[in-house]
C-alpha cells in the first residue's frame, strides 16, 4: 500500500509523542487554522530553546496518547481536546513567556475565499491605483466610485465583511487588488496542559488585581448577607457603624439635639446657600 | 532567626495541607467506599449544595492568595486559621462528593469524580506554589496565580446534573471524535496518499500514491467509519428523546451505552491510523471487522433497550445494513485484483 519505510517513520512518530509528554511536563495545545509551512517554521525558530512543536495526524496523536495512559493516566483528558486542526506547543517554561512568544507571532494574511473572517474588515474611502476598467468589480459588490484623474476612487468608507462571515470570491479579489492583507494568523492556544491538569488560556491572564477584586466582590457579599440578617461580622460592622451614625445625624437634623459630628450638616441644612 | 522559624512553620502547616489533598486525591482515585443510599434524594438541592462549596472553595483560595500577594505574610497563627478554613471546604467538597448516590448512575458519578479531582489537583498545586512564596522559590508569585486561576477554572467547570447529561456529553465527544478521524481519512483520499505540508515532525518518507484499489479500499473504510457517525449521531437522538433518569433500569440503561460507546473513537482511530504505515490489507479488514462488529453491538442495544422505540427500527435496520455493505465491500475490495 505504502512503502517499507514508512513502518519504521510511523513507530518514530509514537516515540517521539510519547518522549515529549515524559520531558516536558507542561504543553499548549493550539489550533493552526490558517497557519502555512514558512510561518510555521519561523515559530518553530522563535521558540528555539524555550518550546518544541509538535503536529501531526489526530488519529496518530490520539492513538499515540491512548497507548501512554498506563505510565502517565493525566493525558487522557487531552484527548477530547485532539480534533480539528490541532498540534501541541510543549515545553519546561514559563507558560506566559512562552504564550508570549506564540502571540507575537502572526503573520499579515490576504482574505483568501471561503476563509472565516476573524474580524470585521473595511475600506477606507481612498483614492485607488486602479484604472477605469475594474469598476465592474466594485459595482458587482456595490461600492459608490468615481473616477478621479483616471483612477477609480471609493467615496466612502466601506464595511466589506463581519466578522464570523465567510469572505466571498468578490470580495477576496476587490482586497487583492487593493493590496490589503487584512487578516492576522498564528497560532491559537484552545488549553494550557500543566503536569495533568487542562485548563483554560485565560487563566495566564489574571493577575493579583483580579484577585483583590474577587476579594472584595466576596467581602461585599458578606457584609450585605451579614447586614441583612442582623448578624455583624468584620466586613458588615463599618457599614453598621455608618448606619447608626446616618440615623443619629437624621435625629439631630430633625429635632434640636446635637452633637459635635452632627454640627457641620445641621449648618448646612440651616443655610444651603 | 525568628523569621527562619516563621517560614519554617509555614512551610510545615502548606506540607501538611498538600499531603492531606494528595491523600484525599488519592482516595476518591482509587474508587468506591460504601455508600449509604438515602432514601430522599433531592437533587436539585444536592447540586445546589455543590456549587455553595465550590463557591467557598474558591473564595478561600482567593483569600489565602492574597494574603500571600506581598510581605509581610501573616502570622503563624492568622496562616494556620485560613489554612484551617481551606481544609474545611475541601472536607465538605469530599463529603458531598461521597453522599452522591451510587443510584444516580456510573456515568455521573464517574464525570463528578473527574471534577472533583480537578479542583483538587489544581487545589494541590496552588499550596504546593505557596510553599515556594514562604521559601521565596517563586518571586513574582506567577505559579500562584495561575494556579489560583486553575482552582476558579476548575470550580466553574459545567456541572452536569444527571446520568442523561453525562451521557449526552460522552456521545458528544465521540461524535466529534469520530466526524476528525472521518475528515482525516477523506482528506487522505482526496490527497490520493500524498502529505500534506508541515503535517509531522519526525521526517517524512517520500510518499507515493496510492493504486486505484488502495482508494476504493480507503472509500469503502470511510463507509463504515461514516455508519458509526450515523450511529452515534442517532443515539444521542435517541438519548435526548427517550434518556431516563427516574428509574433504575433507564440510568443503568444510560451507564450501559456509554460503556458501550467508549472505546467507539479508539476502534476508529485504530482503522484510521492505519492509512498511514505500512498496512497489509489483512490488518485493515481486522480493524474493519472490529468496527463493524462494535456497529452491529450498538445497533441491537439500542434496539433492545428502552431508547428506541417501533418507529425507529427503520433506520435500525437501515444502519445495520450499511454496516453489513461496508465490511462486505472492504473484503470484496482487498481481494487481488486479477
Amino acid at each position: 500500500m505504502v512503502k517499507e519505510d514508512r513502518k519504521v517513520w510511523k513507530a518514530n512518530y509514537f516515540i517521539k509523542i510519547t518522549s515529549l509528554f515524559d520531558e516536558f511536563p507542561k504543553a499548549f495545545i493550539v489550533k493552526a487554522d490558517n497557519v502555512g509551512s514558512k510561518q510555521m517554521q519561523q515559530i518553530r525558530q522563535g521558540l528555539r530553546g524555550k518550546g518544541v512543536i509538535l503536529m501531526g495526524k489526530n488519529t496518530m496523536m490520539r492513538k499515540a496518547i491512548r497507548g501512554h495512559l498506563d505510565t502517565n493516566p493525566g493525558l487522557e483528558k487531552l484527548i477530547p481536546a485532539i480534533k480539528h486542526n490541532v498540534g501541541f506547543v510543549f515545553t519546561k517554561d514559563d507558560l506566559s513567556e512562552v504564550r508570549g512568544l506564540l502571540l507575537e507571532n502572526k503573520v499579515q494574511a490576504p482574505a483568501r475565499a471561503g476563509a472565516v473572517a476573524p474580524k470585521d474588515v473595511k475600506i477606507p474611502a481612498q483614492v485607488t491605483t486602479l484604472g477605469p476598467e475594474k469598476t465592474s468589480f466594485f459595482q458587482a459588490l456595490s461600492i459608490p466610485t468615481k473616477i478621479t484623474k483616471g483612477t477609480i476612487e471609493i467615496l466612502n468608507e466601506v464595511s466589506l465583511i463581519k466578522e464570523g462571515e465567510r469572505v466571498g470570491q468578490s470580495e477576496s479579489t476587490l482586497l487583492n487588488m487593493l493590496n490589503i492583507s487584512p487578516f492576522t494568523y498564528g497560532l491559537v492556544i484552545d488549553f494550557v496542559y500543566d503536569s495533568g491538569t487542562v485548563f483554560s488560556p485565560e487563566v495566564l491572564d489574571i493577575t493579583n488585581d483580579d484577585i483583590i477584586s474577587k476579594f472584595v466582590q466576596g467581602v461585599r457579599n458578606v457584609a450585605s448577607v451579614s447586614l441583612a440578617i442582623g448578624y455583624p461580622t468584620a466586613a458588615s460592622a463599618p457599614h453598621s457603624l455608618i448606619n447608626g451614625f446616618k440615623r443619629l445625624l437624621a435625629v439631630a437634623v430633625e429635632t434640636d439635639y446635637t452633637f459635635k459630628e452632627a454640627e457641620k450638616t445641621k449648618e448646612y441644612i440651616k443655610d444651603t446657600s | 532567626m525568628a523569621s527562619d522559624d516563621l517560614v519554617t512553620k509555614q512551610t510545615d502547616i502548606f506540607k501538611n495541607l498538600q499531603e492531606n489533598i494528595g491523600l484525599v486525591s488519592l482516595q476518591i482515585k482509587d474508587g468506591e467506599s460504601k455508600r449509604e443510599e438515602p432514601s430522599d434524594f433531592n437533587r436539585d438541592q444536592y447540586w445546589n449544595n455543590v456549587a455553595a462549596i465550590f463557591k467557598v472553595l474558591s473564595m478561600e483560595t482567593t483569600k489565602l492568595s492574597l494574603a500571600f500577594s506581598k510581605k509581610p505574610f501573616p502570622s503563624n497563627k492568622n496562616t494556620e486559621a485560613l489554612v484551617h478554613e481551606l481544609e474545611k471546604s475541601m472536607l465538605a467538597l469530599v463529603s458531598i462528593y461521597y453522599s452522591l448516590p451510587i443510584s444516580q448512575g456510573k456515568t455521573l458519578r464517574c464525570q463528578f469524580q473527574q471534577t472533583v479531582l480537578q479542583i483538587l489537583e489544581s487545589l494541590e498545586r496552588f499550596v504546593s506554589s505557596l510553599s515556594d512564596c514562604v521559601n521565596s522559590l517563586n518571586t513574582n508569585g506567577d505559579q500562584r496565580i495561575q494556579w489560583t486561576g486553575g482552582v476558579w477554572d476548575a470550580v466553574s467547570l459545567e456541572l452536569l446534573k444527571d446520568n442523561k447529561e453525562c451521557a449526552s456529553k460522552c456521545l458528544k465527544e465521540t461524535f466529534e471524535l469520530v466526524t476528525d478521524a472521518l475528515e482525516e481519512l477523506d482528506q487522505a483520499i482526496l490527497n490520493e496518499g500524498v502529505e500534506d505540508e508541515f503535517s509531522l515532525n519526525v521526517e517524512t518518507p517520500s510518499t507515493q500514491p496510492w493504486s486505484e484499489q488502495d482508494i476504493t479500499v480507503l472509500k469503502t473504510s470511510s463507509g463504515l467509519v461514516k455508519t458509526m457517525k450515523n450511529v452515534i449521531k442517532k443515539a444521542q437522538e435517541s438519548v435526548e428523546k427517550h434518556g431516563d433518569t427516574e428509574s433504575r433500569e433507564g440510568i443503568a440503561t444510560l451507564d450501559e451505552l456509554v460503556t458501550l460507546t467508549s472505546e467507539v473513537s479508539r476502534v476508529v482511530d485504530d482503522l484510521v491510523s492505519g492509512i498511514y504505515a505500512e498496512v497489509n490489507y489483512e490488518t485493515f479488514t481486522n480493524n474493519g471487522e472490529i468496527l463493524s462488529e462494535l456497529i452491529r453491538n450498538i445497533l441491537k442495544f439500542l434496539r433492545d433497550s428502552n431508547l428506541t422505540q417501533n418507529e425507529d427500527s427503520k433506520w435500525l435496520d437501515f444502519l445495520t445494513h450499511a454496516c453489513s455493505h461496508n465490511l462486505e465491500k472492504l473484503k470484496e475490495n482487498v481481494l487481488p485484483k486479477l
